[in-house]
């Protein structure tokens, strides 16, 4: 079983301006992190992030950076 | 205090570096960002340390030591057995077989094992030969002087100095862009994987239902052993299956150019198949809330340059993986350095060469049964550069047949494709199925031949075809003859 110890800030760093709205991030996730509004891209379910750091790699405007979360927080892997 | 090395990430490259490092003495400080190593390691693997560290026997004994620590291990005789599903356009099984039967053990040990569990087991191992480990501490920032990298800086703001640094923090590593060594992976290059996980309540519940094979190949299946390109399904420890899409051979730019991220089809499509429905009904959940989702992706190429004065990459970090083997690379390959007390950047510009040298087992006898190449250095690039045969008609523009033909002489790496994520709804390229065909023939050929050449046994079969035909034709499932 996967746990999720809630982080007290995002580590998911994500520049509004520099946002192009292309919506890569949206695609690739496969935790449905993302959501596009107002043609820009947002945050709306973190706490579902798999922390796989593919919304950094594929997005094209360099708008997200992806951090492990704090220490002891994040995803939690049980059973590997 | 001066730390001899400070290893970033208790992974199975950082703790093997770690262990290696602490049996020669030298003051080594492992820093984890988890609360236990393994908190953010999932998967498992097929350990077989003799085949693929054959050259090197200290790994492969520590390797052993550790698996034979682990509560939860498969036997190797489970690892031998794949089955293989063909699936049509309709999404039913139309045929299925099995590579070997199952039980069989390979020449080897071979065992089943979570990645998690290994890698706890491991770090104990490396903290046991006298590592100091420190956990719930995340690594933000290197620290500099100059060209020099000095040490690391926690989240807390200590600053923790060592001769040298090791980054083994995985994909997102801070260390290495920190440093400056890493500013973004190629999306031409990073494949895609996503897996899911259903449990059982135990292993002997998940033999009741499961076939007994480590592995089971659903979809436009190649020829074993090179299952690319199909869903799988892979039998764990402690009553898990774990259901991978078949993405991991997809680079990230083809589902981009595609606007679809085909995994969410494939593993649906798969969840459809009665053989599925029939083997995970059990589970909690199925087929909506998997026990466990993983997602990640697959960094490439390795970094051209994995080093600076006071400082190594390696593992995914540096983007050559492999379980253990750059962390016991990397270590091999500083010992000498930090007794010289030279670790300049011209020093360690060794490293690049020495992550990737295999030292061929010199002894005709032993050369004979061995792989030339250890398996685990097999490079993400590289596997990326064989799945360009993904969509080979269109860009051959050539018909099946002349397709079957071409590569029935040899272009092995072109059939390896990757999945289209436009062709998801198909599970990829059911247009292969000609040369699957053609692959099944001439593999069963070099099964039967003797069989079917025999005089006596031509007519059998034939009689069992004719008797057999009329289900076949109502079915469309056919099974194994002999």
């Amino acid at each position: 079983m996967s746990r999720w110890n809630k982080v007290p800030e995002s580590f998911i760093i994500l520049d509004q301006d520099k946002c192009t709205g292309c919506g890569n991030c949206i695609i690739i996730c496969g935790a449905n992190v993302f959501e596009l509004k107002d043609k820009k891209a947002v945050i709306s379910n973190l706490n579902e992030c798999l922390e796989c750091g593919n919304c950094e790699v594929v997005c094209q405007a360099d708008a997200i950076q992806v951090h492990i979360p704090k220490a002891g927080t994040g995803i939690i892997y049980e059973c590997g | 205090m001066i730390y001899d090395v400070i290893i970033v990430g208790a992974g199975s490259n950082g703790s093997t570096a770690a262990y290696f490092l602490a049996k020669e003495g030298f003051k080594v400080l492992i820093l984890e960002a988890g609360n236990t190593p393994g908190d953010k390691c999932h998967g498992a693997t097929e350990y077989a340390p003799g085949i693929i560290f054959h050259s090197r026997p200290e790994l492969v004994a520590l390797q052993l030591k550790v698996i034979k620590q682990i509560p939860h291990l498969h036997p190797g005789d489970l690892g031998k057995a794949h089955y293989y599903y063909y699936v049509n356009r309709d999404n039913e099984v139309v045929f299925k077989s099995c590579s070997v039967a199952p039980g069989t053990t390979g020449a080897e040990e071979s065992y089943g094992v979570n990645n998690q569990e290994f890698v706890r087991v491991l770090t104990e191992e490396a903290v046991k030969a006298g590592a100091e480990l420190r956990t719930t501490t995340k690594v933000t920032d290197v620290l500099r002087e100059g060209d020099v990298i000095k040490g690391v800086i926690t989240e807390g703001g200590d600053k923790i100095q060592s001769r040298l640094t090791i980054g083994a923090d995985g994909r997102i590593s801070t260390v290495a862009k920190k440093a400056g060594l890493l500013k973004k992976w190629d999306i031409n290059v990073c494949c895609y994987h996503y897996g899911e996980a259903w449990k059982f309540r135990s292993d002997e519940e998940m033999f009741e239902y499961v076939e007994h094979a480590r592995h089971m190949f659903f979809g436009p299946t190649l020829t074993p052993p090179k299952p690319w390109g199909a869903c799988t399904m892979g039998l764990r420890p402690g009553g898990i299956v774990t259901v991978n899409a078949p993405t991991s051979w997809t680079p990230l730019s083809s589902m981009i150019a595609a606007k679809n991220n085909s995994r969410h089809v494939y593993i649906q499509n798969l969840y459809k198949l009665m053989e599925v429905k029939r083997m995970l009904r059990v589970c909690e959940g199925f087929p909506h809330k998997p026990y466990q989702r993983q997602s990640t992706f697959l960094p490439g190429p390795p970094l051209e340059k994995p080093y600076m004065a006071g400082l190594i990459i390696c593992g995914d970090a540096g983007a050559v993986g492999g379980i253990c083997s750059t962390g016991e690379k990397a270590a091999r390959f500083v010992t000498p350095l930090l007794q010289s007390d030279n670790l300049s950047d011209e020093a360690l510009a060794g490293y690049t060469t020495a992550r990737y040298r295999t030292d061929i087992a010199r002894d005709e006898k032993s050369k004979k049964n061995k792989p030339t190449h250890e398996l685990s250095e097999v490079s993400p690039t590289r596997i990326v550069h064989w799945s360009t045969g993904a969509g080979y008609m269109e860009k051959y523009d050539c018909s099946i047949d002349e397709m079957v033909e071409n590569m029935r002489l040899a272009a092995v790496p072109h059939i390896m494709g990757a999945p289209n994520p436009q062709k998801c709804g198909e599970f990829g390229y059911i247009d292969m199925g000609a040369w699957l065909i053609a692959v099944k023939m001439s593999h069963l050929l070099k099964l039967y031949g003797p069989i079917l050449q025999d005089p006596t046994m031509f007519p059998q079969i034939m009689k069992w075809v004719q008797k057999n035909e009329q289900s076949f034709n109502e079915k469309k499932i056919f099974d194994h003859p002999f």
